[in-house]
């Protein structure tokens, strides 16, 4: 449990933080990531500028979320809103870090999010966040977007309230990429640990064929296998066996896969379920 | 005149005959365990248990030890097996108010099994539920209203974003809440480029942001109905799915009590409070408040399922029959129950299982036994029975309650129907007072079954006695008794009758006498018990008791008490008199009585009156033979007589009129001034006409006189006087009748005064003449003499001119030695 697989070679896991429940639970997974593969952590706070601009306008109000008043918005008070956030994600980071016996540095950065975000992502070797920031739409936000469009680096995508030691969820065709997140899904599960293999094939010759294949190479390693399988693989069916399937840590490779662009999308964005994206 | 002759030897010990007896030992008898010589109380209890209208319950009126329990209770149970078997009853929750929980009537026998249903239900729905709950079924279809609340909001912050982005607006997030920003190049525009932008611009553009701002705000205040839409719908598929899981369960219990509305309801409640509250058997986390208090969350889950519990408080699975149910200790919550209450956190918690039933609900649709004096005694327990048996319903209600002392909140129990009958045992002064002071008493106890003290002394009832014998040693696993000893007991049964003719039908005494011949019998290594084993034991009981009589005859032995013996003496006479310490501990004892006579105005004084150590009937009796004397000598001149009667060194009260003839004796021994053989003592009160009647305790009177005459040696002379009319309650003890037999003691039976004066005396009493004189010599001739004598000499007195110097020579007199003629 201790050896790092050469083929996840985790030192730094960046953690975006905005105060909300998604990052929260990005922060916490990433803890628990960096803890299993001895990394460190990195937290990054990003005061959006977009937000700073509107505030100058001389119009500018906002509508609150939970009193839906319509308030004016102004510098002084939004600085001081984005100040507090950021000694808050800090002090969260902190205290997770220690839970944790982690060590971890914390930045506060301004500009656009998603820009601000992938620059932090480069120092770093894995990067988490939330698939939304503050309670908006169950689909992927924004940065979260960006961050799965534009680096090269796994991504760890969460959602608040469901806890990381699930049986975790492997999606699996074969391919390199499927390979690798075979190797990462079958670490994290650790001995003796469930996991979850929804096969994506062709035909049931080779989901059969898969299935021996995995049995092959993750027997011996003790681990408590389940397969599920469609006769007829398109993107809604697999929508529905992936809900049928628990709601534990997904893992999927989006490089060098044989799913189509498609599943791949609605996987990522349409389902609510937290990801890590192997790379 | 007939002079008292003394009475034969046969007169004085009715004795049994073993040789009647067809058996050698009671081995050889058929059993008798039923109460003998009781037939008008078991009539009685036949009646009150047969009648079955309000009010006709039983009060078995008796001494103690009569078998009042043992008839009554033989009689129940010999009735019960064929009277229906009465319901079961249990306690349940009452789910709209829990303070008051409902009875449930149950077929017999079945409440247990409702109970244990009840409770595998509970144990059942543990997993089921939690099954249901967890199943992909459920979780698909939480999660799909979950998502269309989401989507919900999506699409509508989805479209506004559009519109927005149509006029070159975004929608961007706030620490608060969400704003719109105009943009430019796809970023928010820089304010120096927005000011820069033409007044209209700028004015057309706020515009777009306030009516977009509008419109997200009427979205922000429908999310609130949403997300209330969305909860009811969970609500209503998990009230969808706790139904599907529980109510195939309840369809099997509610198929077995198809017939039974109460229970169904019952059913019905159950099911929807389970529905409700289907959440308490998905709750699977340690409660932190509780284990900082030493709970176990064990205990916590417990606690919440006990509202489907089943209390059952009467449990008739094993009754066959009515019940018959005898209370020991019938105080007011053995009777009527109680509600218990756990301690928790130092506060006082009860809730419906915690009720405990009461001696009326185990004996409900039976018969209930109480002893009245433990009842009386009970605090309230009394009244608590008469209110159950006038409202005919249990009401359990804590007296604290009942007496508003106390107002924390209890539970009132729904009262349970009652149908009883409840047979009292008691004493018979009970039943007098109880009838006398309580009117509610008469109404709710109709019939008295009256045990008698005793039984006629026949060759049926002596067989009967013997088959009874028979049965006690067979039920205490005794000896068999030898013929012999039967005939023994028999007679001693007799005596403790007091009467000759009679058998008591206290039959603790008699089991008692059995029991410790059993035991003499084993020490002697006897195989049956024989006759010398039950005079043993009779000697053993009279040795053991006999203290105090020992040191009385002792004191008289040694003159402390002074009573004569032989000689004769005037105006002293030995009276007898009977102590009485607890039962069958009663001795006779000899006591001076002196009488004194002198000048005065026609008076008795009894000094035991004048001091209040005398009791009402004693005076009576003083009273009728002051009477008897004035009517007899000086009926027809002033009865000039002063007299003072005495019970010698008596220090305790004297009652009874049984020493009134000794009294009126020593009265006409000291009128006629003849001495009074000291050698005889006497019994037997005495009426107007000088007829001599009946006393009680004639046998210890005379054994307590024989006991002294022998310690100082029978001389021969002496005897006891006993009215004729106790002939026939001699039973006496074996050495008085061998004495009797040898002439060395006498007894005699008298009618008359005038027989006991001329015993007494040695002079005969005389008979008046026509002219209504007696013979000069006689005692009645002396007493009329000295009477005559008085009146004269205070007709001399009342002669004087003064009154006053007449006044004085009276006191005078008074102040003289007694007046002899």
């Amino acid at each position: 449990m201790n050896q790092s697989p050469h083929k996840l070679l985790i030192r730094r896991i960046l953690v975006a933080l905005d105060g909300s429940p998604h990052s929260q639970a990005a922060l916490e997974a990433a803890a628990h990531l960096a803890e299993l593969l001895r990394a460190e952590l990195m937290g990054v706070f990003v005061e959006d500028v977009n937000l700073l601009r509107l505030a100058e306008l001389p119009f500018a109000q906002e509508v609150r979320r939970h009193t839906a008043t319509i308030e004016k918005l102004e510098v002084r008070y939004l600085h001081r809103q984005l100040q507090r956030q950021a000694e808050q994600a800090q002090a969260d980071l902190k205290r997770v870090a220690n839970a944790h016996a982690l060590s971890a540095t914390f930045r506060v950065a301004r500009g656009p999010v998603s820009a601000e975000v992938l620059a932090a992502a480069l120092e770093a070797d894995l990067l988490a966040l939330g698939r939304i920031s503050h309670a908006g739409p169950p689909r992927l936000g924004s940065t979260a977007k960006t961050a799965v469009a534009q680096t090269s680096r796994p991504v760890l995508l969460m959602r608040p309230g469901l806890p990381f030691a699930q049986p975790i969820l492997l999606v699996y065709d074969g391919s390199p990429g499927a390979e690798r997140a075979l190797e990462v899904a079958a670490y994290l599960a650790g001995e003796n640990g469930r996991l979850q293999v929804l096969l994506w094939a062709e035909n049931a010759q080779q989901a059969l064929a898969q299935e021996e294949a995995i049995r092959q190479s993750q027997q011996p390693k003790g681990l408590n296998l389940q397969f599920r399988r469609l006769t007829q693989p398109d993107v809604a069916n697999f929508a529905y066996l992936v809900r049928l399937s628990g709601t534990g840590l997904m893992v999927l490779s989006d490089t060098n896969t044989r799913l189509p662009t498609a599943v791949v999308h609605t996987l990522l964005e349409e389902l609510d379920h937290p990801i890590l994206l192997v790379r | 005149m007939p002079s008292a002759t003394p009475l034969s030897p046969d007169l004085l010990y009715t004795r049994c005959d073993p040789a009647e007896f067809q058996f050698e030992t009671t081995a050889e008898l058929a059993r008798l365990e039923e109460i003998i010589g009781q037939e008008r109380a078991i009539t009685a209890i036949q009646f009150g248990i047969g009648i079955q209208h309000e009010g006709f319950n039983l009060y078995a009126l008796g001494p103690n030890g009569t078998g009042k329990f043992t008839a009554v209770s033989q009689f129940l149970h010999q009735i019960s097996p064929h009277k229906p078997t009465p319901s079961d009853w249990c306690y349940i929750n009452n789910f709209d108010d829990p303070h008051k929980p409902h009875a449930l009537q149950l077929l017999a026998g079945t409440a247990t099994i409702f109970r244990d249903e009840m409770r595998q239900l509970v144990t059942a729905l543990r997993s089921t539920i939690p099954a249901v709950f967890t199943s992909d079924e459920y979780q698909a279809q939480q999660r799909a209203i979950e998502e269309e609340f989401n989507e919900r909001q999506v699409q509508a912050l989805d479209e506004l974003r559009k519109t927005a982005l149509e006029h070159q607006i975004a929608l961007i997030r706030t620490p608060a809440g969400f704003a719109f920003a105009p943009l430019k190049d796809g970023e928010v525009i820089k304010p120096d480029e927005f000011i820069a932008l033409p007044p209209e611009k700028q004015k057309s553009i706020e515009a777009q942001v306030n009516a977009l701002q509008e419109a997200l705000q009427r979205i922000m205040e429908q999310v609130p109905h949403w997300q209330r839409e969305t909860q009811a719908k969970i609500t209503q598929l998990n009230e969808k799915m706790a139904r599907y899981a529980i109510a195939p369960l309840l369809a099997e219990i509610r198929q077995k009590y198809g017939e039974n509305p109460g229970v169904l309801s019952y059913l019905d409640r159950v099911e929807a409070d389970l529905i409700k509250n289907f959440g308490q058997f998905l709750d699977k986390g340690e409660n932190p408040m509780a284990t900082a208090v030493g709970l176990t969350s064990a205990d916590i889950g417990q606690k919440s399922f006990t509202r489907y519990q089943v209390n059952v408080v009467v449990d008739n699975s094993s009754t066959s029959g009515a019940p018959v149910v005898y209370e020991d200790k019938p105080s007011y919550m053995n009777l009527i129950g109680r509600v218990e209450h756990v301690s928790q956190m130092g506060n006082l918690l009860t809730d419906f299982t915690l009720i405990k039933p009461g001696a009326l609900h185990r004996a409900n649709g039976g018969y209930l036994i109480v002893h009245a004096r433990k009842l009386l005694t009970e605090p309230f327990a009394y009244e608590g029975l008469k209110q159950a048996l006038r409202t005919k319903q249990i009401r359990i209600e804590s007296l604290g309650q009942q007496f508003s002392l106390v107002s924390t909140v209890g539970l009132e129990p729904e009262p349970i129907p009652l149908q009883v009958k409840v047979v009292l045992l008691g004493e018979r002064y009970l039943y007098y007072l109880l009838t006398a002071y309580d009117p509610d008493f008469v109404e709710l106890f109709k019939v008295a079954a009256d045990f008698g003290d005793e039984m006629l002394r026949n060759e049926a009832n002596s067989l009967a006695y013997a088959r009874l014998i028979c049965g006690l040693a067979h039920k205490e696993n005794l000896r068999h008794f030898h013929k012999t000893a039967v005939a023994r007991i028999i007679e001693h049964s007799a005596r403790l009758a007091g009467d000759a003719e009679r058998l008591t039908t206290h039959m603790q005494s008699i089991s008692d006498l059995l029991r410790e011949a059993d035991y003499w019998a084993g020490q002697q290594g006897h195989e049956v018990v024989t006759l010398a084993d039950v005079n043993q034991a009779l000697e053993a009981q009279v040795y053991r008791a006999g203290r105090i009589r020992e040191q009385i005859q002792e004191a008289i032995l040694r003159e402390t008490i002074l009573i004569d013996t032989q000689g004769a003496r005037v105006g002293q006479i030995n009276g007898l008199s009977v102590l009485s310490l607890g039962q069958n501990n009663s001795f006779g004892k000899p006591s001076r009585i002196t009488a004194r006579v002198r000048l005065g105005k026609g008076e008795v004084i009894d000094i035991e009156r004048q001091v209040e150590m005398g009791g009402p009937i004693h005076s009576k009796g003083v009273l009728i033979l002051s009477a008897f004397l004035a009517a007899r000598y000086a009926a027809e001149r002033p009865f000039a007589l002063s007299a003072t009667l005495v019970f010698e060194q008596s220090y305790s009260g004297v009652e009874g009129d049984s020493a009134s003839s000794a009294e009126l004796y020593a009265l006409l021994s000291a009128l006629a001034n003849l001495p009074i053989k000291q050698s005889l003592a006497v019994t037997g009160s005495v009426n107007q006409h000088g007829e001599v009647q009946a006393i009680g305790g004639v046998n210890e009177k005379i054994e307590g006189f024989f006991d002294l005459c022998r310690a100082r040696g029978l001389t021969g002379d002496q005897g006891v006087l006993i009215p004729q009319a106790n002939v026939k309650h001699l039973m006496l003890r074996e050495d008085v009748m061998q004495a009797v037999a040898a002439g060395q003691f006498h007894i005699y039976a008298v009618r008359t005064i005038d027989e006991g004066i001329a015993l007494l005396t040695g002079v005969e009493a005389g008979e008046a003449d026509d002219a209504g004189n007696y013979p000069a010599e006689s005692v009645n001739g002396r007493v009329m003499a000295r009477l005559e004598a008085f009146s004269k000499t205070q007709r001399a007195f009342s002669a004087s001119p003064k009154e006053e110097a007449d006044e004085k020579a009276v006191s005078a007199g008074g102040n003289d030695e007694p007046v002899t003629p």
